[in-house]
Order: C-alpha cells, then sequence, then structure tokens
C-alpha cells in the first residue's frame, strides 16, 4: 500500500472521506480482485445506495437495488458473486469504502 | 410495532434495524407505526447536526428488505394533528385493522 | 390470545392508554412493575379510563396484576379496579404459554 488507510478489523475503511478509486483499488487487491468497469459501476451504485439510505446492504437488498438500477441481468446474486468472491455484500462494500453490512455472515 | 418518536434514543433505530434484520433475512415482516412512533415518518428529516443517521432515508429502504407492508395508525395521526400529507410512507389504517394486524402476527417485536 | 404487558405507570406515561385502544375482547392485559399503579381504584387522570377497563372486561378481555409488583409497592391491601385478578410468576408463564404472542408496552 502506498499509503496506510486507517481501516477497522474487518479491514473496512474507517471513513468514507478516505475514499478514492486508489483507495478502492487497494482494497480490492486485498480481496485479490482486479477492477473492471463491471466492478466500478456495481461501487458506484452501491456508495449511491449509502448516500440515499445511510446503509450498507446486504445480499438481498443489494440484489434487488441493482436490479432496479442496472437490469434483470445484472440484479443477480451469481454475476455478483463471479464480481465480488466469496461474499459479495461485504466484499462490494468493503471496496466501496463502507461498513461491513450487518446480518452479513 | 414502533411506538417511540426518533432520535430522543436507541428504540426508533433499534426497531427499524431490527425489522431490515428480519427483512435481510427473508422473514416476512410487517411494521405498524403507532402512538409516538408515527413522528418517525416525519419528511423531511435532517439529522446532520445532531450527528445521527436520517431515520426516515433508513426507513424509506424497507422495500428494498422486502418490507412493503407498512402500516400507520390513524388514530395516532389524528391525536398529533397530523394527516397522510404529512407522512412520507405507508399505508394508514384504523385500530381495527390495527387488531387485526396483531392478531394475525405470528410475533410481535415492540420499539 | 394476545397477552399485554404494560410496565409504566398510567400517571407519568400513556402505555396503558395506547394498549387499551387496541386491546380486543380475547386479548389479556397484564400489569407489571410500574404498570401496576394503573390497577388502583381512585380518579384516573386520563377521561374514561375506569369506564374503558370496565366495558372491556366485560366484553371478556381479561385484567391482571403481578402480585410481587403490587406487594413492592404497598398496593396489596388497597383497593383495585374490580376488572383486575392477581397472579403470580407461574400464572404470568401460564398467560405467556397460551398467548399466540406477546405484546410489551413500555
Amino acid at each position: 500500500m502506498d499509503k496506510a488507510l486507517p481501516l477497522d478489523n474487518d479491514g473496512h475503511l474507517l471513513h468514507l472521506a478516505d475514499w478514492s478509486e486508489q483507495a478502492a483499488q487497494q482494497l480490492a487487491a486485498s480481496e485479490n480482485i482486479e477492477l473492471s468497469e463491471a466492478h466500478w459501476e456495481i461501487i458506484y451504485l452501491l456508495q449511491e445506495f449509502h448516500q440515499r439510505y445511510a446503509l450498507s446492504p446486504p445480499m438481498r437488498p443489494l440484489v434487488k437495488y441493482i436490479a432496479q438500477n442496472l437490469g434483470k441481468e445484472k440484479g443477480r446474486s451469481i454475476y455478483l458473486m463471479q464480481l465480488f468472491p466469496p461474499s459479495p455484500a461485504r466484499v462490494a462494500s468493503k471496496i466501496a469504502g463502507l461498513p461491513r453490512p450487518e446480518n452479513c455472515l | 410495532m414502533f411506538r417511540h418518536a426518533p432520535y430522543g434514543n436507541a428504540l426508533a433505530r433499534e426497531g427499524l434495524e431490527a425489522a431490515l434484520a428480519c427483512g435481510a433475512m427473508g422473514a416476512k415482516t410487517s411494521v405498524l407505526y403507532i402512538n409516538e412512533g408515527v413522528w418517525q415518518l416525519l419528511a423531511p428529516q435532517d439529522s446532520s447536526a445532531i450527528d445521527c443517521k436520517n431515520q426516515a432515508a433508513m426507513a424509506s429502504a424497507l422495500p428494498l428488505y422486502d418490507i412493503d407492508e407498512i402500516w400507520v395508525d390513524a388514530d395516532s395521526l389524528k391525536q398529533r394533528n397530523l394527516s397522510g400529507s404529512d407522512i412520507n410512507a405507508g399505508h394508514i389504517i384504523d385500530s381495527s385493522r390495527v387488531q387485526a394486524l396483531l392478531a394475525s402476527s405470528k410475533n410481535i417485536l415492540s420499539f | 390470545m394476545i397477552l399485554h404487558t404494560v410496565n409504566k405507570s398510567v400517571f407519568d406515561n400513556n402505555a396503558l392508554g395506547d394498549c387499551l385502544r387496541v386491546v380486543t375482547s380475547t386479548d389479556v392485559i397484564l400489569l407489571i412493575e410500574n404498570g401496576v399503579y394503573g390497577a388502583l381504584n381512585k380518579p384516573q387522570s386520563e377521561p374514561g379510563y375506569v369506564e374503558r377497563i370496565q366495558a372491556l372486561s366485560a366484553d371478556g378481555t381479561g385484567f391482571y396484576v403481578l402480585q410481587a409488583d403490587c406487594q413492592a409497592r404497598g398496593l396489596q391491601d388497597r383497593a383495585l379496579l374490580p376488572a383486575f385478578k392477581i397472579t403470580d410468576d407461574a400464572g404470568f408463564v401460564d398467560l405467556a404459554s397460551a398467548a399466540s404472542a406477546i405484546q410489551s408496552w413500555y
């Protein structure tokens, strides 16, 4: 890492204000993920969710929100599983700089 | 069952989180705003200056958590000089429907 | 049957009044902790309170107070509203297990 970002015990950013695309790359690397356009689309949508609802969504609401905004093809857990294994809600929220979703295994 | 006003204590927030958790786990969940709980539905809310999460914003996510039955007690609104145009979500029901809702519930969590 | 428990004094909180508005004739109300003051047979601040309890009781709603909480507060020898029966912890358990759901008013 170029610069140490303050993280919580689960490796999530302590402060969303520290988030940048570069920070996202670092967080993704810690999950062995290389970010593509398909990842960024989800990351920005997650941040929009958090902005709008003040929540970090677990799997079901995340899938529903993505289906509403990006269509049913992408609003499926298998699609998210391919992008953000092994636990899409947790991993994607981490890369998006959000707290770990509650009620998330 | 949400019976307390938001922000003064943690009850409203905890109730909402419990409902969201039930929804996220796939448990069939209805929410009822009654008594002081109807204050939770006033909009717009801006809680930034008191350093709390915006509960109206959180509550607006309920349908995404598969909670589509959002009920509001008519008498509680009336007692507080509120009407349907003051609240940002939910279907207003009278006390006989509140009674039926409680009677048909397997578990009731009250906050 | 829904078992409604109320644990706040009727003199400083509307929990019992709120409960009375939605309780049905098949339900049971149990006053516990400071809620037991609601069983006292004296004029209440809430208009129509005593009449409402009497009417509900006549329709079949059950009214109970928890003995230990009455005793602790020195209410054991005081006159209670006639609708109220006194019960103990074992009675509380029986009511709870007979109920389809429990609603706690606090």
